[in-house]
């Protein structure tokens, strides 16, 4: 009766072996680098293959791989992909067809195989890659930045860490919020500075 | 109003009676929209350019599997080819290795084990009383709150003035921690601990070789064998053998991070290293975090 127990009542049963596309899930959540790495080897062969049946170039296919697992992280962030007991791959692959087929939309008229792409629903192929060559533009301005400016904008913008809980866990040099803020501050303005130089005057 | 106040206002995190203040500054002000507006749309980016970065990063670690299976298929061959010369009956004097000419570093790049012949008792290749060249030649003092190497930069080849400075470089950001927190190896693997705890690469690296033999497919061995070699200062040989774990919770995920950006470094590849340095330092919670802000410091 201990079987029909374990599986009645939803609950892991002590000891068992976790999840493992949900072990995956939340380390992709947290965006580490060798769970990205995982998922990327996963997906590459069937987008190369995908990318390759549909005509396009080798280096577009890696692009598509970068794109696939870039919006796949995001999605996981923002809460718009939850875990679905699947391996993330799946709505990984969902993306890169999405792409695929934007790109043979606005190739030829007409499109076939790859329109019935299962997930994910609410993603606009065509907002993305529209705001694809400002953000590339953002990734320009930070490399530009030190490596203090750029540890503090990411704790901030990227990790979502509050100025206080920075403090507490001493991430960084900066003992108080007010010299944290500051020194933010002065790394945001200097890099509006260098969009300014690039020519980047308004709103892009 | 300070720079500051724009961003505190664009998170959301002033009062109402600032909110409706700076609101009315900006209705008055066009440069001073102009500027927010632009800001906003820097730290709306921000985000993504860094989840970006991430990926790319992540995509650029070194994959040893395709490598192990070119290896492995070209060990194959050798083996087979090796086979077949000596059962057309030549004399077996034949078969060993051409002894390394003049000049050359007595501990060459190895090639990997499916390569090696196969050993005695000790490779030919490690000089049995020679763990001096591993040892520590000079304790480097890091700055206060980072503990000090278990073991300094390894020696680099050549004496040029570009090796020296290397090495200084190295020596600077160099550290490693020796048992990993919370491994143990036991077993067929005690002996190679125990050498490995005494800082004697050199035994260790043959004690691994013998070892590997008799059990290619380990990811203890795997981690020992990367730790061993990265000690060694042989940079591409650790990262092969780090590429192979499987499972890397045993060792600890951040120490492997953290191994793979020293790693990257001895093979030269600093732009590299610095992007695996760049995950790690902005990782809150990483165990090599002020490690890693360390060695970017030093190599911007």
């Amino acid at each position: 009766m201990t079987f029909f127990k374990n599986f009645t009542s939803g609950k892991q049963e002590e000891g068992a072996q976790p999840n493992p596309n949900r072990a995956l899930f939340d380390q992709l959540s947290r965006a580490e680098a060798p769970a990205i790495r995982a998922l990327s080897d996963k997906i590459t062969p069937d987008i190369r293959r995908e990318a390759k049946r549909a005509g396009l170039r080798p280096q577009d296919a890696e692009e598509l791989v970068s794109d696939a697992l870039f919006i796949t992280l995001k999605s996981i962030r923002n809460g718009k992909f939850q875990f679905q007991d699947y391996h993330p791959a799946a709505y990984a692959m969902g993306v890169a067809r999405k792409l695929i087929s934007n790109h043979l939309r606005t190739r030829k008229p007409q499109t076939e195989g790859l329109e019935n792409v299962a997930a994910p629903s609410d993603f606009n192929p065509e907002n993305y890659l529209k705001n694809k060559e400002r953000k590339a533009i953002v990734r320009q301005l930070l490399d530009q930045l030190g490596s203090t400016c750029r540890q503090l904008l990411a704790l901030k913008y990227f990790e979502q860490l509050k100025d206080q809980e920075i403090i507490d866990q001493q991430l960084t040099g900066f003992t108080t919020t007010g010299s944290l803020k500051s020194k933010r501050s002065q790394c945001l303005k200097k890099m509006a500075e260098q969009a300014r130089l690039a020519g980047i005057t308004e709103v892009f | 109003m300070e720079k500051y106040d724009i961003e505190a206002y664009l998170n959301g995190e002033l009062s109402a009676a600032e909110r409706q203040a700076f609101e009315a500054e900006l209705a008055a002000n066009p440069a001073l929209a102009k500027e927010v507006a632009l800001l906003r749309q820097l730290t709306e980016d921000l985000g993504d350019a860094m989840l970006w970065e991430r990926v790319s990063t992540a995509r650029a670690l070194p994959d040893g599997r395709a490598k192990w299976q070119w290896w492995t298929f070209a060990g194959a061959v050798l083996l087979f080819g090796g086979l077949l010369w000596y059962s057309l009956g030549l004399p077996p004097g034949k078969t060993e290795p051409p002894a390394a000419p003049a000049g050359q570093s007595a501990a060459p790049e190895l090639p990997p084990a499916e390569l090696q012949p196969i050993a005695t008792d000790t490779p030919s290749t490690v000089p049995k009383n020679a763990p001096t060249s591993d040892r520590p030649i000079a304790i480097n003092t890091p700055p206060a709150g980072l503990q000090p190497p278990l073991h300094p930069a390894p020696q680099l080849r050549g004496n040029n003035s570009a090796d020296t400075t290397r090495k200084a470089l190295l020596d600077a950001l160099w550290y490693t921690d020796y048992p990993p927190k919370g491994a143990s190896f036991t077993g067929q693997f005690a002996e190679v601990d125990a050498l490995l705890q005494q800082g004697d690469f050199s035994k260790s690296y043959a004690r691994l070789q013998l070892l590997e033999r008799k059990n290619p497919t380990n990811d203890t061995l795997f981690f020992l064998k990367g730790y061993c070699l990265l000690e060694r200062g042989k940079g591409g040989e650790a990262l092969r053998y780090f590429d192979k774990i499987e499972n890397e919770t045993p060792f600890g995920k951040e120490l492997l991070e953290w191994y793979r950006g020293l790693a990257l470094l001895l093979l030269g590849d600093d732009s590299q290293a610095k992007k695996v340095f760049s995950v790690i330092s902005i990782s809150p919670a990483h165990s090599f975090k002020q490690q890693a802000q360390r060695a970017l410091e030093i190599l911007e």
